[in-house]
């Protein structure tokens, strides 16, 4: 039967990280890629991916220690009470800053494509109130959200980059392996954060019903996520060649805009594509809130977590007002996520792992 | 209180608690060798069999004991109960009482009360005759092929159609009584061995918390022990059809049975409850299947269509074909109102005219809507007060409603129809997406009855993905081998199939 205990199946939270790491990483991806390895930006995805199931396997050993405990206590176990609220603190402080940089984009760039008069105040609003609706609800409904939303994102996103393939120039990777290596592995190194998500392993291990099954799911999550990213870049350069790609700001979105489906009733399918990655976007607000408030109570250790949950909304509302420009929102987000995002994704699981094999604490052993 | 011993003392109470009720019908009549034992007889006019009571009870007491031999005649009140008792009333349905409230609230039920002088205790005879409109035909859940019974007002009469249904002693009818004033008839109806005891047990548990005056209709209990009241979606499954009612029983679900009421309550229910109809398991799967589909299509347009229309034509005109959006803007020429405001007139026009239609007799319903549909929508067209396009959507949405085989789910729909127009007119297609996110947000977290309001299109797991065989699509029965999830995990299996069974469905 279905019990009530906010508890979700590894499966789901393969497919909540799908969901998240599409969000945050493709929309610029190409561009990102492009920059540091040209015509073999698909290359450097290939060893983001690498990097990011490295780091995934330290997340989850990590996070295996104590599979029952919130990151907090376990952490606490294993560094200290003081270190483990700094930890969390910093935790938090990196979810609610990359929200509020997502959603202050996501706000922009609906204001230049399909919303030109309302500002993005109101558009971020609306995002972070319904991000927090869902997270109010539980994780049980946020797994069974993703199970819907995953089909209604990938299956048309998916035939759109399909039918983008007709109109691309194969030519346009040529000549394959062409880039500095130094370049095209650093590139590798930093597109890492694309795949940010992954780090909220540590964080909702112990809402998982079968953990056995955690280290098949996400790494299944990761590699699929990753495949396809790769795919999208190489579409993005085949169509719009390596300087075109570095031009855009949005690229995936520009490419929307240009493919033409046989057969299709609309005129413009950047709208489409807006469509399904509003609900990608709304995703990553809810989780960023879900787990933000999840440590803040265990910081504070008072109140309700639905209290928490809408004071991560509004603070994250507030700091999306930071930056002057979008180009500015992007940037910082991108820096959030290699540097905080990074911290968080290698530093962080290494420390956990080393300190517990040191204090011989939890499953450090298994 | 206790029955006293004292005839008068009896007739008193009784005469007290009955006062002003002309409907009663008391009479105090002696038996007895001397005449010197004393009965009082009660029951309420036209909630009882006559015959029952004239053949059964007043002829064996009035004639019969008297034309008894004289040594054969009992003397006093507590021999003349055995005698009565062990064959003095000729009906099988008897038993006693001794508390004289228990005995009232069952000539309040239309049963009948003997009162004997000198004894303690009342004979009750089972003497229930209302008057019913007998079994009719279903009038909201009409199907080509399949049965055409559906339950009436009569408790008993509905009892019986399931379980002329389902001859299985494991079909068990847990009756109980509900409202301090109607004291309404209530029975669980469920397999005993299929249903699962947690839903069972929740269920009564339910049901007993509730304390009220009356039940009179099965919509109370519904809004009583449903999970969430805020929620304009039906957690409980309403129907009128036995055939559904047997079906969902060996499902492994629970019936509720409302005395009063011709339509029972079927809980859990999940969405996809919803739009399951008795007809699709009656035809071929193929084209079942392809119903299925237009109906969660035209589900998805009946919420959906006008808040798309708003978005496509007010925020995103652009992404219309050309040919179409110069269309669409020469027939609003001259029309006075903005869209949004065109649409919901238009729309509020529509649920007028249906509202209309349900409260008004059949014959005048067609006249309406004759006149409301054809002759005031094209005179608001020709008048230009509204553009043929919005006329089109919403005739288009309410066909889709009509689709959906189930009325409250439709309710349900029709009202989140107008959160998606706000929303799609304030934001566009932002607003739409929004929009359809809360709901399903909503919808995801609904439950009924601790079963995943949402199931099987989320939350399946290995043991139940077979639940999907019956949503989209409906695959054919022999594919249907489990039961759903409201089942006891020990009785999932409900098809086997020989082998012969197979081998001739390869070849």
């Amino acid at each position: 039967m279905f019990a009530s205990n906010n508890k979700i199946t590894a499966k789901q939270f393969a497919m909540l990280l799908s969901i998240y790491i599409f969000g945050t990483g493709v929309i610029m991806l190409p561009r990102r890629v492009v920059a540091f390895s040209e015509q073999d930006g698909w290359i450097t995805v290939l060893i983001a991916l690498l990097f990011a199931c490295i780091c995934l396997f330290f997340i989850l050993k990590a996070a295996s220690i104590y599979p029952n405990d919130s990151f907090y206590d376990y952490t606490s176990k294993i560094v200290s009470s003081p270190i483990a609220v700094l930890l969390s603190a910093g935790f938090a402080v990196r979810i609610i800053l990359s929200v509020s940089m997502e959603v202050r984009i996501f706000g922009e760039i609906l204001k230049q494509t399909i919303l030109y008069k309302t500002p993005y105040s109101v558009t971020s609003a609306l995002l972070l109130a319904i991000g927090a609706y869902c997270a109010v609800k539980g994780y049980e409904t946020r797994g069974r959200i993703g199970e819907i939303l995953i089909f209604l994102i990938f299956v048309p996103a998916a035939f759109l980059f399909i039918t983008a393939m007709a109109s691309a120039d194969y030519t346009n990777l040529l000549p394959v392996l062409n880039t500095d290596l130094k370049r095209t592995v650093l590139g590798g190194i930093f597109t890492t954060a694309a795949f940010s998500g992954i780090e909220f392993i540590l964080l909702a291990g112990s809402f998982i019903r079968d953990k056995e099954n955690i280290k098949k799911f996400s790494f299944k999550a990761v590699i699929i996520m990753g495949i396809a990213m790769t795919l999208i870049t190489m579409i993005t350069i085949c169509v719009f060649g390596v300087n075109d790609t570095k031009r855009q700001m949005w690229p995936v979105i520009e490419l929307m805009n240009i493919i033409e489906i046989p057969g299709a009733f609309l005129e413009r399918q950047d709208a489409v594509t807006i469509s399904f990655w509003i609900m990608s976007e709304f995703m990553i607000a809810n989780a960023g809130l879900f787990f933000s408030s999840l440590l803040l109570n265990d910081i504070f250790k008072k109140g309700k977590r639905k209290s928490y949950i809408w004071a991560s909304a509004f603070i994250a509302y507030a700091i999306s007002f930071v930056p002057e420009s979008i180009e500015q929102a992007a940037e910082l987000a991108y820096k959030i996520n290699i540097f905080l995002g990074g911290f968080y994704f290698f530093a962080v699981p290494v420390i956990i792992i080393i300190f517990s094999k040191l204090r011989k604490a939890g499953n450090c052993n298994e | 209180m206790n029955i006293n011993k004292s005839i008068d003392i009896n007739i008193e109470y009784i005469e007290n608690l009955f006062k002003d009720c002309n409907d009663i019908v008391k009479r105090k009549f002696p038996v007895g060798k001397d005449k010197n034992v004393w009965l009082y007889i009660i029951y309420i006019d036209d909630m009882t069999d006559r015959v029952v009571i004239d053949e059964s009870i007043m002829n064996s007491l009035m004639i019969k004991i008297r034309q008894a031999p004289p040594d054969n005649m009992p003397n006093s009140g507590m021999e003349l109960f055995n005698a009565i008792k062990d064959g003095g009333v000729t009906t099988a349905d008897i038993k006693d009482e001794t508390d004289i409230d228990k005995a009232v609230d069952e000539v309040l039920m239309g049963n009948t009360i003997v009162l004997i002088d000198g004894c303690e205790k009342a004979i009750i005879a089972s003497t229930k005759g209302f008057p019913s409109r007998g079994v009719n035909q279903a009038d909201t859940e009409v199907v080509v092929q399949g049965s055409k019974d559906s339950f009436s007002e009569g408790f008993r009469i509905n009892t019986v159609l399931v379980r002329r249904r389902i001859r299985d002693t494991k079909l068990k009818m847990k009756q109980l009584r509900l409202g301090r004033r109607s004291k309404t008839d209530i029975a669980l109806v469920y397999l005993e061995d299929v249903v699962r005891e947690e839903i069972l047990a929740e269920t009564e548990k339910r049901i007993n918390e509730i304390d009220i005056d009356a039940i009179i209709d099965s919509g109370y209990v519904e809004q009583l022990i449903q999970d969430d009241y805020l929620s304009p979606f039906p957690q409980i499954q309403l129907t009128e059809r036995p055939d559904k009612a047997a079906s969902a029983i060996l499902e492994g679900r629970i019936v509720i049975i409302v005395d009063n009421t011709p339509f029972v309550l079927i809980v859990p229910a999940v969405m996809a409850s919803f739009y399951q109809s008795a007809e699709d398991y009656v035809q071929r799967w193929e084209i079942m299947s392809f119903v299925r589909v237009i109906r969660y299509i035209a589900s998805f347009f009946a919420v959906a269509l006008p808040g798309l229309y708003i978005s496509l034509t007010i925020f995103h005109p652009s992404m219309l074909p050309l040919d179409l959006l110069l269309k669409m803007t020469g027939a609003r020429q001259g029309v006075p109102m903005p869209t949004v405001v065109e649409i919901i007139v238009m729309e509020l026009a529509f649920e007028t005219l249906r509202e209309a239609g349900i409260r008004l007799p059949s014959a005048i319903g067609s006249t309406l809507g004759i006149v409301g549909g054809i002759i005031i929508g094209q005179s608001a067209v020709e008048a230009g007060l509204v553009s043929p396009m919005v006329v089109i959507v919403v005739a288009a949405t309410a066909l889709c409603s009509f689709s959906i085989p189930n009325i409250a789910l439709v309710s349900g729909f029709r009202l989140v129809k107008y959160f998606i127009i706000i929303m799609s007119s304030l934001l566009g297609l932002f607003g739409f997406w929004s929009a359809l996110i809360i709901i399903l947000i909503h919808l995801v977290s609904l439950k009924s009855f601790s079963i995943p309001y949402i199931f099987p299109f989320a939350a399946v797991n290995k043991t139940n993905k077979s639940d999907k065989k019956d949503t989209f699509l409906r695959l054919p029965i022999f594919m249907m081998k489990k039961r759903p999830i409201f089942a006891n995990p020990s009785q999932k299996i409900r098809m086997d199939l020989k082998d012969n069974v197979n081998k001739r469905r390869k070849e």
